[in-house]
């Protein structure tokens, strides 16, 4: 296959499934602007409203997104020699070096501090009414982390072709 | 006399809720959308600094 259009297919790639991730995550963020406390009763009753919204939310593809965007994107970096300048934030490439280390902080993030708890909250791993109530909250501040870890994840990657403007 | 300096101390110096106000109670900035993007475009700033000085 062409090598231009490898690279055409990875940046395609890249950009949908991270749509699809941090769309989602952005979703969350203007359906709950404020955190509120689960409550027992939410956990205690699987009929009631808002833990059936919670459980409906639960969806592996966003989760598998993550997984794709990150892949695509350092498969393309490699495909083009710029991997490791990037990653050692080097001359013009520093920034979107940042972005893929932002990035990768994200997807570690989700995959290894929200989804194990999430599993709690939602009833996947049984644990008692307390410690689901408490993995609520660490369920939140990861999403959220992730939320304000974006802005300058954007922000490095949309610099891709403006790296001197950043780099000085 | 001692109750009354200390409800006096208490008065000026004490908890706000002691003082006639509301209680303060500290939030996380990550409870509110506008915390969680303020401190999002604040970390981006500093990055960008620091950017340029390790290229500087």
């Amino acid at each position: 296959m062409d090598a231009q259009l490898i690279d055409w297919l990875l940046r395609a790639t890249h950009f949908a499934a991270g749509i699809v991730w941090i769309g989602h995550n952005y979703a969350n963020v203007a359906q709950r602007p404020h955190w509120r406390a689960l409550t027992r009763e939410e956990l205690t009753d699987p009929s009631n409203p808002g833990f059936m919204a919670r459980l409906n939310r639960e969806h592996g593809l966003f989760r598998w997104a993550a997984v794709v965007t990150w892949l695509a994107g350092m498969l393309l970096l490699w495909r083009k020699d710029w991997l490791v300048p990037a990653l050692t934030l080097q001359g013009p490439l520093a920034g979107i070096g940042l972005g893929a280390w932002i990035g990768t902080i994200m997807v570690l993030n989700l995959w290894l501090v929200l989804w194990p708890h999430q599993k709690k909250v939602l009833g996947f791993k049984p644990a008692p009414v307390e410690e689901r109530i408490r993995c609520a909250r660490v369920t939140f501040l990861s999403s959220r982390t992730n939320t304000m870890l974006s802005i300058p994840l954007l922000v490095f990657m949309a610099s891709g072709h403006h790296g001197a403007l950043l780099t000085g | 006399m001692f109750t009354t300096q200390m409800q006096q101390r208490s008065a000026l110096t004490g908890p706000r809720q002691e003082r006639g106000g509301k209680a303060l109670r500290w939030r996380h900035p990550f409870d509110s959308a506008k915390g969680t993007i303020a401190l999002g475009v604040l970390l981006t700033i500093m990055l960008v600094f620091a950017l340029r000085l390790l290229n500087g």
